[in-house]
């Protein structure tokens, strides 16, 4: 019992009704198994209709359009556009340096994005999507794959429960690796730091894209990552290496945002490049409100 | 071969503070937050590549900082460079001065061999690498051998110390011999005083000043058993004149009797070879006089002592030397008028009482005559005969006063206003007041002023204040020249308030007027009892004259002469003298002129203080002088520090290392501020 609700921390119920309204459609096609929100490849029941086409044996008498028949003394069979369900993919980013905060009163990126993907994941499940989980460090840490029904929701919560800090990320091998698990055109939402090598995580990314998936990367950060705030001479620590850099913030706050301006433009540039929805999300900005704002900014360009 | 050395050694702890700045970098690792950070990625590379300027600006700050410590560090510890190494002060060696007291007190028994024998001692027990200077000890302390290491020739100055004729006196001996130890850089110093410490030796001594810290006084005394011996001594002679210049009538010799025991002295008296005897008893810490009657007539010179005879006590006491010089007239001019006037009769019959000759030289002269050789070898000058006086003399007059002579104006023959203006103009200058008439007459008076004088402290009327013995109101005076408004002294004044006698200073001389005459016509001066006195007086004040004819000298005091032309000062025995000398031998001095004349002066021992065998201790002086301060640690380095400070701030490194520092310090401002 204990452990079912400490499942359900990260879903917020304030996330929840928040964006119990909204909906995480997939842009692109996905192939998925059952009839949901998303367009699929396959031609089958469903009420859009596509095309007509001559009967041919073996098809179901039900389909034939007897109105047509009536006019033009054909067998035609009408055809419907399949709305399908998708997989979608969490990608999660374990790395060492997920673990940092720079407040108290803030949550760690790793809590952040749990409660992300939890509220998305329900959000999946509700529309009946199914759900999967990659957590990754500089390799796969856990894969649960993805499944439809809600208590897998459960799983997903508690795989990402049991899913300990790594050490260094390493973005390219990984997201690879995930690229290969995944058959079906799905979604794939990728939720980092992003502080591994980007031009290896791009190429990972371009994977997914060659392989006709949609992706979605959530770039999360802590506010002091973007503005450096410290007032003293101090030692920083790296979270997933260890090194040490004693250095006078004051000295070189300036250049620091510069350099981590330029990664972020960087990061942005090389993902539009290739089609990927991209979004900068600080762990200050409640997850709700995050999530509700990109939701919204999606459909609208849907 | 200069080495670089320090004033405050210590103060070079404060390079320890160099470490400081790596100490702080150190504390600040230490103490810098860790802060956990997502990344350290960025930093690093910024970090790198600010790396470069960034590392050389901090060495640069860190140089200039370790610099900026060590330049203060060093202007702290005063660096000097000097030859000196190490030797500035060395704990094992010792130096002292001895004074060996050489008063005449010191020849009382066997006391001054006893206080050589107890020198020589002192000189042995100072061996190399010690110093040792000695010096003689009375009034006037004298250096037998300077300060010089190892003591050599210590014994031989010991041994060439005489006894003297001087008095005692401690402090120039120990003054000195504490200047001498000033310069000896080491730690123990002593000043050994031989002695039979007189308690009149003390007496002079200021014990506030304390020795110099580290200074021991040590008295040694050669008389440990004594505490008073017994002696009378000549302490003083009084030649006494009961008749002016012309002759001393009397003697009077003290003396004195140091002891506690009465005494039965015979003195003895000696005036040119002829002796007188008188015996007296003088009790104990008793002066008594010895008078005796003499004739020494003043026209030669006289020589002589007072000398007693005692078995128990010092001998150079025993005998007082006087002499006495002859005495010259004084020489006068008196510039007469036309032949007949009665002025230079009178004053000739003063200046020569009772036909006595040799008191002054009186030259008499018409004041037509008067010529510039005539005032050369005068002191005072009468001018009764104005009317006779050349305008060519007035300048002559006026340089004689300034000179420093007399001059006296006494009118006759005086008859009309028109005489005196022509006189006022005649010796205008020189007149302390402007004539202006003749008063009163022998018609319209029927009694005549009396004198009466003014200026009671003017050495003029010197005796002759006192109504009982000076009655000046019996001068009657009938006529007499009205003055003007003066700016000299109105000595004396008729009874109406006229000035009669005036004063002035005139450069270093002066100028008299008398406004009455001296020629018993206008006046009954010359006839009274007071005129004679009053001229002599006159005479007496105008300079040249000695009061006390004779000068006395002490052993210890500088012999010279005031008279001019001495070419040759001779000693009692024999030597020829150096005039400013300090004379160490009694007796009588004789001083030959260029002009083969011969004076005398006599010089005697200091019978009154040095007389008196009175001995005290020796611990209560060796204590009141001692520097409390000798006993702190600091101060025996305090002489190494006063001698490395002179020679350090001649040098003054300090200054020029603090201006670095300054620089120093000023760069590390500019630097630590700097921003790109």
């Amino acid at each position: 019992m204990a452990e079912q609700k400490k499942a359900f921390t990260f879903l917020d119920p304030k996330t929840v009704t928040r964006i119990s309204n909204m909906e995480l459609r997939a842009r692109r096609v996905v192939e998925g198994f059952l009839s949901g929100l998303h367009k699929s490849p396959f031609k089958g029941f469903s009420v859009e209709f596509a095309d007509y086409r001559q009967y041919m044996n073996g098809d179901d008498i039900g389909l034939i359009d007897w109105k047509v028949f009536a006019r033009s003394d054909k067998y035609y069979v009408k055809e419907f556009e399949e709305e399908t369900n998708l997989k979608c993919f969490f990608a999660l980013d374990v790395s060492g340096s997920m673990g940092f905060k720079s407040k108290k009163e803030f949550l760690s990126k790793q809590e952040y994005s749990y409660y992300l993907v939890s509220a998305l994941a329900y959000l999946m499940i509700r529309q009946r999507d199914s759900v999967g989980l990659v957590c990754f460090d500089d390799k796969i840490r856990t894969y649960l794959p993805a499944k439809v029904r809600v208590t897998h929701l459960r799983r997903l919560f508690l795989a990402m429960e049991k899913t300990k800090l790594g050490k260094d990320t390493n973005l390219g091998k990984p997201i690879h690796e995930t690229a290969e698990l995944l058959k079906r055109r799905g979604l794939v939402v990728v939720v980092t730091d992003l502080w591994g090598d980007i031009d290896e995580f791009l190429t990972g990314i371009k994977h997914f894209a060659y392989d006709g998936h949609e992706v979605i990367v959530f770039h999360l950060l802590d506010p002091a990552e973007l503005t450096f705030p410290y007032e003293e001479m101090s030692r920083f620590v790296d979270l997933e290496n260890g090194k040490e850099v004693m250095l006078d913030p004051r000295i070189f706050r300036e250049k620091y945002i510069k350099k981590v301006n330029e990664h972020l433009n960087y990061a942005k540039i090389e993902l539009a490049k290739v089609g990927v929805d991209y979004k900068v999300l600080t762990t200050e900005t409640p997850v709700d409100e995050a999530l509700f704002s990109y939701l919204a900014r999606r459909r609208k360009l849907m | 071969m200069k080495s670089l050395q320090f004033l405050n050694p210590i103060m070079l702890a404060g390079l320890l503070v160099i470490a400081v700045p790596v100490i702080i970098h150190l504390i600040s690792r230490i103490r810098a937050k860790k802060i956990n950070f997502s990344t350290v990625r960025f930093l690093e590379q910024i970090k790198i590549e600010a790396s470069r300027m960034e590392k050389l600006r901090n060495l640069l700050l860190l140089f200039l900082r370790i610099l900026l410590i060590a330049f203060i560090a060093f202007a702290f510890a005063r660096p000097f460079f000097s030859n000196k190494t190490g030797k500035w002060a060395s704990g094992g060696t010792k130096a002292a001065v001895i004074i060996l007291d050489n008063s005449y007190s010191m020849g009382y028994g066997d006391y001054f061999s006893k206080g050589t024998a107890e020198a020589l001692k002192i000189t042995a027990d100072y061996g190399p690498g010690d110093r040792l200077a000695v010096i003689s000890g009375s009034e006037r302390p004298k250096i037998f051998l300077q300060m010089t290491e190892g003591g050599k020739g210590a014994e031989i100055a010991v041994k060439s110390i005489r006894l003297s004729n001087l008095g005692t006196e401690f402090e120039p001996g120990i003054r000195l011999a504490e200047e001498m130890l000033m310069e000896a850089a080491v730690s123990t110093k002593t000043i050994y005083l031989i002695t039979d410490n007189q308690e009149s030796g003390w007496t002079k001594f200021d014990f506030n000043q304390k020795l110099s810290p580290g200074v021991l006084l040590k008295i040694i005394r050669v008389n440990e058993n004594d505490n008073k011996n017994r002696n009378t001594a000549v302490t003083g002679v009084d030649l006494i004149s009961e008749s002016g210049r012309l002759s001393y009538n009397r003697i009077k010799a003290r003396i004195t009797r140091f002891a506690d025991t009465e005494s039965s002295v015979k003195v003895e008296l000696d005036v040119d070879g002829v002796k007188q005897e008188k015996k007296l008893l003088i009790r104990p810490g008793e002066t008594k006089v010895a008078e005796f009657t003499v004739d020494m007539k003043l026209n030669t010179a006289h020589q002589g002592y007072v000398k007693i005879e005692e078995s128990d006590g010092l001998k150079p006491d025993n005998r007082y030397y006087f002499s006495v010089n002859k005495k010259y007239g004084l020489p006068i001019l008196l510039l007469s008028g036309k032949a007949g006037s009665h002025e230079p009769v009178y004053l000739s019959k003063a200046l020569s009482p009772m036909e006595l000759k040799g008191l002054f030289e009186i030259k008499e002269k018409n004041a037509a005559l008067f010529v510039e050789a005539d005032k050369e070898k005068t002191r005072t000058i009468f001018l009764s005969g104005i009317e006779e006086l050349k305008e060519s003399a007035v300048p002559l007059l006026r340089r004689f006063v300034e000179d420093g002579g007399t001059f006296v104006l006494i009118p006759s023959g005086f008859t009309g206003e028109a005489e005196l203006k022509r006189y006022n103009s005649l010796i205008k200058g020189l007149l302390p007041a402007e004539l202006k008439s003749v008063e009163g007459g022998t018609d319209n008076w029927k009694f005549g002023f009396g004198l009466s004088p003014r200026l009671l402290d003017n050495p003029v009327l010197e005796g002759l204040t006192d109504p009982k013995y000076a009655d000046w109101s019996s001068v009657s005076v009938i006529k007499y020249i009205k003055i003007g408004k003066t700016d000299g002294n109105v000595i004396l004044s008729y009874d109406n308030g006229d000035p009669a006698f005036i004063e002035k200073r005139l450069g270093k001389g002066r100028v008299m007027l008398f406004s009455t005459s001296f020629d018993g016509t206008w006046n009954n001066f010359v006839l009274t009892p007071l005129f004679l006195p009053f001229i002599h007086q006159l005479v007496y004040t105008s300079g040249g004259e000695e009061e006390n004819g004779e000068v006395l000298y002490f052993t210890s005091d500088a012999v010279s002469t005031s008279s001019e032309g001495v070419i040759k000062i001779t000693s009692p025995s024999g030597r020829e003298f150096k005039s400013g000398a300090e004379a160490e031998e009694p007796g009588i001095y004789s001083y030959t002129k260029k002009d083969k004349s011969v004076e005398y002066s006599a010089v005697n021992v200091r019978g009154f203080e040095e007389g008196d065998l009175a001995y005290t201790g020796t611990e209560e002086k060796e204590l009141k002088l001692k520097n409390p301060l000798s006993e702190m640690k600091e101060v025996k380095n305090s002489l190494e520090y006063w001698t490395k400070k002179e020679e350090e701030e001649k040098q003054r490194w300090w200054w020029y290392l603090v201006l670095l520092a300054l620089v120093a310090g000023t760069g590390e401002m500019i630097l630590a501020n700097y921003r790109r």
